[in-house]
């Protein structure tokens, strides 16, 4: 019942993958674009290779400061839910400010507190946490409201509380809510990092990117991005196997 | 346990006003298997949510013995079973039991245990699956477990099998007698299948359509086993259609 890639689908995933890069490095070589323009993919691995510690310690902040944002994100948003969920009174307020945030853009705050806060790794956690709060409140509060009648008929004629309700209803059922939001996230925690750190920062694959933007650098400039795309589609991967073991009583998607 | 039932009247405001029941007087001796029929919308799931506390009357009063509904549902009264067997995905077959069990917490010590109850419906070797691995009719007989295991005097049963085949709708009513027989519950059992309430009840009652009022109280005492060919159940079978015809052709004549 559950959704298994199959052979099939996995030799096509790399099938089309390998045709897109193939025709990016036909396009260049025929095309002779020059390198501080668009690098050929070799050109790009080949950068990614002749300099392993200086990408490997990029990456290893950036995403120790996405993961960390990632954390404190999701669980505020987790938070958060389950106390409007359980105070349903103070719902409009809460949302009204959660939505003021969610409307401000991160490009706006992202300079704002790299002067605060300085270089460091806090403003890049803050915004990283900024953005994936959000998507996480809003899924799960649905989750946690959206409970089927039936189950609160049940519960009720069990003579349960709001409490007992909430631990043995409310929040299971939201689970599957979470990891979407988490697929969403996930991901998105990579920008977010990133772009804290193109606003100043001593270290990340953000800052590598802007210097060699800045040197026209093109092969660093699109090492990184390979990286990024790359650890993007990880996180995005493990998201799904978690929630395939998590949420084991729905079938997963009717692909395939 | 009784119920008794003193002018009740229930009207649902969505908008509109939709008079739900209307006058209602009702007297239900200690473990007596009521049928209630009728066409849809006419308000007898209004009646057994009155009676379960899950929604309060707007005139009238409801005594189960001597006391009201909610403190009825304090103790453990009144059992729950509806057409969805709203069971808790998340949980195996005997977590659901466990979980109902958790709210059966300070009250005497019931009949069954857990591997009783599973045993009586036929769910014995099933502990450990999961409700998605069950069908329909398996889902519907762990809800059956779980109201045994519920221990009530009263079961308040909303179209219990209505999703199901025929012919595991009629296995599941067969076991429904026969739990009623060895446990005598005061039973109100809502169906749309008037063969089956007169195969098993003692009373049916007839409401009419909106405002749901009962028009029609019909002592069933043909002896068991019951069978369809029999004379009395062919009679009882066309009255209750009579009945329910007229019903129908007046509230087509009454309507503006």
């Amino acid at each position: 019942m559950h959704h298994k890639p199959s052979r099939k689908s996995l030799f096509i995933t790399i099938g089309i993958v390998l045709v897109f890069f193939i025709g990016w490095e036909l396009a260049v070589s025929i095309s002779q674009t020059p390198v501080y323009l668009l690098p050929a993919p070799s050109r790009v691995v080949k950068t990614l290779i002749t300099h392993p510690d200086t990408f490997a310690q990029a990456t290893f902040l950036t995403l120790a400061e996405a993961l960390s944002g990632l954390l404190i994100g999701v669980l505020a948003g987790i938070l958060l839910a389950s106390v409007l969920t359980l105070l349903p009174g103070i719902e409009d307020g809460v949302m009204t400010l959660a939505i003021l945030i969610k409307s401000t853009p991160m490009v706006a705050i992202a300079p704002l507190l790299t002067l605060w806060l300085g270089f460091g790794v806090l403003p890049k956690i803050i915004i990283t946490a900024l953005m994936s709060f959000f998507p996480v409140l809003i899924n799960v509060l649905s989750g946690m409201q959206r409970i089927d009648p039936a189950h609160h008929d049940l519960f009720r004629s069990w003579n349960a509380n709001r409490w007992e309700i909430f631990r043995f209803l409310r929040a299971p059922s939201a689970v599957p809510y979470l990891f979407t939001a988490l697929k969403i996230t996930g991901p998105l925690s990579l920008i977010g990092a990133v772009v804290a750190e193109w606003t100043g920062a001593s270290g990340g694959l953000g800052r590598t990117m802007w210097m060699a933007y800045t040197n026209l650098n093109l092969p660093f400039l699109f090492a990184a991005i390979f990286i990024l795309a790359a650890a993007g589609m990880i996180i995005y991967r493990i998201i799904t196997w978690a929630e395939e073991k998590a949420v084991f009583w729905q079938p997963a998607q009717f692909n395939s | 346990m009784q119920i008794s039932i003193k002018s009740l009247s229930h009207q649902y405001f969505n908008g509109k006003t939709t008079h739900a029941l209307e006058d209602i007087h009702l007297n239900i001796p200690q473990k007596q298997f009521v049928a209630l029929i009728g066409p849809s919308g006419c308000g007898k799931s209004t009646l057994i949510r009155l009676i379960a506390n899950l929604i309060s009357p707007s005139i009238g009063a409801i005594k189960i013995g001597q006391i009201d509904p909610q403190t009825a549902i304090e103790n453990g009264q009144i059992a729950w079973m509806a057409q969805s067997p709203a069971l808790l995905p998340w949980l195996t077959v005997e977590g659901n039991l466990k979980l109902a069990d958790r709210f059966q917490k300070g009250r005497q010590k019931r009949k069954l245990s857990i591997e009783q109850v599973l045993e009586r419906v036929g769910l014995a070797g099933a502990a450990d699956q999961h409700p998605f691995t069950l069908s329909g009719g398996m889902q519907q007989r762990l809800a059956l477990a779980r109201l045994l295991l519920q221990d009530a005097p009263i079961w308040l049963m909303d179209e219990p099998f209505a999703a199901l085949d025929e012919l595991t709708r009629e296995r599941l009513t067969e076991e429904l007698f026969s739990l009623w027989k060895d446990f005598s519950p005061t039973v109100l059992w809502i169906t749309h299948n008037i063969h089956e309430a007169v195969k098993l009840s003692d009373r049916i009652l007839v409401f009419s359509d909106q405002p749901g009022r009962i028009i029609a109280d019909i002592p069933n005492s043909i002896p068991h086993p019951r069978l369809e060919n029999q004379h009395d159940f062919q009679d009882l079978l066309s009255r209750l259609r009579a009945v329910l015809h007229q019903e129908s052709v007046g509230s087509f004549v009454d309507a503006p």
